[in-house]
């Protein structure tokens, strides 16, 4: 799976939100390209959230004191 | 078998209180679980394994590989040479009928007591602390029994006790008999207090040291990463612990890397420092570090209380979070973590308590974001509207302005034109008059010059002259009368035709 970076994703759709909500005259070609764009974020913020199981490793005690 | 020879040789040196390489490198183990010696000539075939060594672990050593060597296979052959070797074993360690040294009878001693690892409790009746040992006894309350103890610096700072005579303690360490002056002491390794008073007096002194230090300042909490996903994992692999703090993580793809430890009694100390370090070490390849364990006693708790450990959890550089359970008082070891809750189950939800909230997020921006648009979009689909229809409405205001412009100037152009034409009539008739008039003007002025010539002609001397008389001029005058000449002078007579000068002889008066 691809390093996605959740905190950054959400932070950036809700950056996207925020535009669409101060801004007075949407520029349609914009306002597209925001979608397209928090879409995407969307798309990897939901990609890392699905239910993946966790990893568990046991750190070897023995190896670790060599 | 390695593993099960390393957990005797720690084991081993906590007792003794010395770090593990000094019982035996990891080398040597290594030689021993390869080779599997079974008596002392093999044993000391390997490098790093002398005579003084093999008389003070040899025959536990040869016990434990014996043992494990029977529950790999081949038991019965295994017990067969077992009865040889101990045969060996008892003739090597040389206390039967010979006549011993004093060092070697004492080296026997020691080589007998350095099996008789002990957990012993007494009240501490001196106290020596010097550089780098710490010299104290023990006294039995009951009938006055005295024990010598010893604890290097390490092993006592590490313990987090202050021995103070009077209290009860309990140590765990093993007898050994110091050569030169014969005396028995306890070597010791780990030092407890006894008494759920002692301990509460100390965790309240500790607490009041600790929070005088400022290890406690909110702001010195550093806020745990939103969504941390490399978790670095202290607790004990038996226990309830570990399966709640597993079960409630839910699946968010967490990478756990677990090193279990202890997390009760003095081990405990030595192998959470321990972890805490080598997460520490490591520190790039993880998000935060968590410790949990169970709810306890104060006593049960004694290691989350421990000053070097409380230390090395409130200096990590790894984020913090504890979940350690407890009766009344948080551990200490919680109070300095950037980030403590109250069980195991709570940490695992700590830890994903962002990610819930994220997949509401996401729902949330999913149907959100699209909507949001298509509110715009209407908005803007709405702005265009209403500009279309100004638009149309300025395009039909400037088509009534153009028609009414172009009637206008076309009346306008007209008018110019009618105008035009009469001021080219009026022009006309100006040039005609002009012509008239001056043609008339002409002829009046004629008519008036003949007339003034006529009258001019009237008063021209000539006229007079050619009627018969003359002009007589004295120089440039005209001489009008006698008076103006006399006798003598010769004067000028201009006649019709001609002039002549004459001399006046005669003047004649009237």
């Amino acid at each position: 799976m691809s390093k996605v970076n959740l905190s950054d994703s959400l932070k950036k759709v809700q950056e996207i939100i925020r535009w669409f909500d101060t801004e007075q005259e949407i520029d349609v070609e914009k306002g597209l390209e925001k979608i397209k764009e928090g879409t995407l974020f969307i798309k990897q913020s939901r990609a890392r959230l699905k239910e993946i199981e966790n990893e568990f490793e046991t750190v070897k005690k023995e190896l670790e004191e060599e | 078998m390695l593993r099960i020879l390393k957990q005797w040789r720690d084991e081993q040196a906590r007792r003794e209180g010395v770090e593990t390489f000094r019982v035996f490198p990891n080398a040597v183990l290594q030689s021993l679980a390869d080779t599997l010696p079974k008596n002392k000539e093999e044993m000391l075939r390997i490098k790093g394994l002398k005579e003084a060594k093999f008389r003070k672990y040899g025959k536990e050593l040869l016990h434990i590989i014996r043992e494990q060597s029977s529950h790999q296979g081949d038991q019965e052959k295994s017990k067969e040479k077992t009865k040889e070797e101990n045969i060996n074993e008892v003739s090597d360690a040389g206390v039967s009928d010979q006549t011993l040294s004093v060092s070697q009878f004492l080296d026997g001693l020691n080589t007998e007591l350095s099996g008789m690892a002990s957990r012993v409790q007494g009240e501490v009746s001196s106290v020596d602390e010097r550089e780098r040992v710490i010299y104290f006894t023990l006294k039995d309350s009951r009938d006055e029994s005295t024990l010598n103890c010893l604890i290097f610096r390490f092993p006592y700072d590490v313990s987090g006790v202050k021995l103070t005579i009077g209290d009860e303690i309990i140590v765990e360490g093993v007898p050994d008999i110091y050569k030169p002056s014969g005396r028995l002491s306890m070597k010791v390794g780990v030092i407890e207090l006894s008494g759920v008073g002692a301990l509460q007096k100390a965790y309240e002194a500790l607490r009041l040291k600790l929070e005088g230090e400022g290890l406690f300042a909110p702001e010195r909490k550093r806020v745990l990463p939103t969504f941390p996903e490399r978790i670095a994992l202290i607790t004990s692999e038996q226990g309830a612990a570990i399966g709640d703090f597993s079960m409630n993580l839910g699946a968010q793809g967490f990478k756990v890397t677990f090193f279990p430890t202890s997390v009760e009694g003095k081990k405990a100390v030595f192998e959470i420092i321990n972890a805490i370090r080598y997460f520490n070490r490591q520190k790039d390849k993880y998000d935060v570090l968590v410790i949990v364990r169970g709810g306890g006693s104060l006593e049960s708790l004694q290691a989350f209380n421990n000053e070097t450990l409380v230390r090395e959890v409130a200096h990590s550089s790894l984020p913090t979070l504890l979940g350690i359970g407890h009766e009344r008082d948080v551990t200490l070891a919680a109070l300095v973590a950037d980030k403590m809750v109250s069980t195991p189950t709570a940490t695992a939800k700590e830890l994903r308590l962002h990610f819930d909230e994220a997949r509401q997020l996401v729902k949330y921006f999913e149907t959100h974001l699209p909507l949001l648009f298509s509110q715009q979009l209407t908005l803007v689909q709405r702005h265009i509207d209403e500009e279309s229809t100004k638009l149309l409405s300025f395009v039909e205001y400037f088509r009534t302005l153009f028609t009414t412009l172009h009637r206008d100037l076309r009346e306008r152009f007209f008018l110019l034109l009618s105008i035009k034409e009469q001021k080219k009539e009026f022009l006309n008739y100006g040039r005609d008059a002009l012509s008239k008039g001056f043609l008339f003007i002409l002829k009046q002025s004629k008519e008036t010059l003949v007339f003034q010539n006529d009258r001019l002609m009237q008063y021209d001397p000539l006229r007079v002259l050619r009627s018969g008389y003359s002009l007589i001029r004295q120089g440039t005058r005209i001489v009008k009368t006698t008076d103006e000449i006399k006798i003598g002078d010769v004067v000028s007579l201009q006649l019709s035709r001609g002039k002549m000068n004459a001399t006046v002889e005669e003047i004649f008066e009237e």
